[in-house]
């Protein structure tokens, strides 16, 4: 898959998401530009605005850090992110994607993409099954 | 466990000011986890202003202690499960130090969790005081003025460097660049706590957690957060205040030299032990809360600038850049600290809580003079 498959692939994601209403609720939940940066590829970014959600080849315009945001790992991490396989959370954890933000300044965009992720692959959360 | 002089009603305004600043809203599962430490008292305390919001409380009992976040672990399957099946977690610890790291991770990254975390320091004492009644809204509204400040004209992507300047009577003089994509705020930057985010009750700090530059030297007046320094005076805290003398880190381009009595010898080997980025300034914050109490929360304390070295790998900011398996603290109770040269605390006082907007938010919950005064060390 090239880094203009990851770009699609997320943009998938995001219609599945924009399918349901909790996933629509989801993707409203911020106003917010987000580059993702494959270390061995090409750039992509992510635009919300009022719960419309756009995926774009190459580099986001430069933003103010308060609605912009970026992620850093190889294509094949992101691959496995978009796939499912593996969490956003254990990858950061492991060392393999890198948020460029602080630890506590971009958590809730953190935690926004994930979810956006696991809706838009239909896994779900343990709220739902518990 | 020592029976408590407390009663409920002299814990449930702390309490209740928990429910501010996690925004416990009706329906909504609320996991109280509280070590065998926490008198029940407190917890009865907290489940009683859960109950009022109209949440629905459980509670978890754990081991006393806790891992630091530098150690990996797993924890029971059941505590997975409360932790990952609530709306909000309540952590009520004997200690400040993160539990189960990853798990709360995952809680909060990855299902939908909010986090609380209340450090008591072994004291039921510290929920009948002022500090605990710090208003939610004004604490975030200071937080986030000072956030402002230090990310002022910082960009995604981008390249922007603003320099941190700390200055003394006691001789220290340390002067910093950072990227201000790092500052950290400690989960206030929005007025509403938002799923993935965790805040500190009622203890907000600002810092910089990567530094691009760093020379000069800063004399601590204490040491914090290592369990190392529960063994010096006073046995059994991790807060070690006062120093048999200054302890003294003086940086060259960012790497520290450390001087002083024994308590810079025991830092050094807790350096000598974390490798190649050891010894490399990882963090300058300052805390918020002027009423703080100095021998268990110097660093939420407002004024009162703290700093580490080693780095913040595997709390996930800059692991790509350096790592190092420590992160060593020491805190200075009274400095001027300038941002790019705008001053932000002068001789120990943070100058946010003079800002009109700030003591307006202060003034619907009583007096602003009495509000935002620090309380004395």
């Amino acid at each position: 898959m090239s880094e203009q498959g990851l770009c699609e692939t997320l943009s998938g994601l995001v219609d599945n998401c924009a399918a349901t209403d909790e996933g629509r609720k989801t993707l409203a939940m911020y106003d917010h530009v987000v580059q993702f940066t494959p270390l061995d590829g090409e750039s992509f970014f992510l635009e919300a605005q009022d719960g419309q959600v756009q995926l774009r080849d190459g580099p986001m315009p430069e933003r103010p850090i308060t609605g912009a945001h970026e992620i850093k790992a190889n294509s094949d991490v992101f691959r496995q992110w978009f796939a499912g396989r593996e969490r956003m959370s254990d990858l950061i954890e492991q060392g393999q994607m890198f948020p460029v933000a602080s630890h506590t300044t971009k958590r809730h965009i953190d935690h926004w993409l994930a979810k956006i992720v696991r809706l838009g692959v239909g896994h779900k959360a343990p709220q739902e099954v518990y | 466990m020592e029976m408590s002089p407390y009663r409920l009603l002299d814990l449930l305004p702390a309490a209740r000011n928990m429910m501010d600043y996690c925004q416990v809203r009706r329906d909504e599962h609320v996991a109280v986890f509280a070590d065998t430490l926490i008198p029940p008292v407190v917890v009865q305390a907290v489940l009683a202003a859960v109950e009022e919001r109209g949440g629905l409380p459980a509670i978890v009992t754990t081991q006393p202690g806790g891992l630091s976040w530098r150690q990996g672990a797993e924890p029971p399957r059941a505590y997975k499960t409360a932790m990952y099946g609530s709306d909000v977690v309540i952590q009520l610890k004997s200690v400040e130090a993160q539990t189960f790291p990853r798990v709360q991770e995952t809680a909060m990254i990855e299902h939908d969790v909010r986090m609380l975390r209340v450090p008591l320091g072994n004291s039921v004492e510290a929920l009948t005081e002022e500090w605990a009644r710090f208003p939610f809204e004004v604490m975030q509204l200071a937080t986030r003025k000072i956030y402002d400040q230090w990310t002022d004209g910082a960009t995604t992507p981008g390249d922007v460097t603003k320099t941190i300047h700390v200055q003394a009577d006691n001789g220290t003089d340390l002067t910093a660049t950072y990227d201000p994509r790092y500052v950290i705020h400690t989960g206030f930057l929005l007025p509403e706590l938002m799923p993935g985010q965790w805040n500190q009750f009622c203890g907000a700090t600002v810092g910089i957690e990567f530094f691009k530059d760093a020379n000069g030297t800063v004399v601590f007046d204490g040491l914090h957060g290592e369990e190392e320094y529960k063994g010096l005076p006073p046995i059994g805290s991790d807060v070690v205040h006062p120093l048999s003398e200054p302890v003294r880190w003086t940086f060259e381009d960012r790497r520290c030299r450390i001087e002083g009595g024994y308590e810079a010898e025991l830092i050094k080997r807790l350096i000598a032990a974390g490798g190649e980025y050891a010894d490399i300034l990882c963090e300058i914050a300052l805390g918020v809360n002027p009423k703080a109490p100095l021998a268990t929360m110097p660093t939420r304390r407002s004024g009162v600038t703290h700093y580490a070295v080693g780095s913040t790998a595997g709390r996930t900011p800059t692991p790509e850049m350096e790592s190092a398996p420590v992160h060593t603290h020491g805190h200075l109770l009274k400095a001027s600290l300038w941002i790019d040269d705008e001053p932000c605390i002068e001789n120990g006082r943070l100058l946010v809580l003079d800002d009109p907007e700030v003591r307006a938010a202060a003034a619907r919950y009583g007096d602003p003079d009495e509000i935002l005064k620090e309380a004395a060390f």
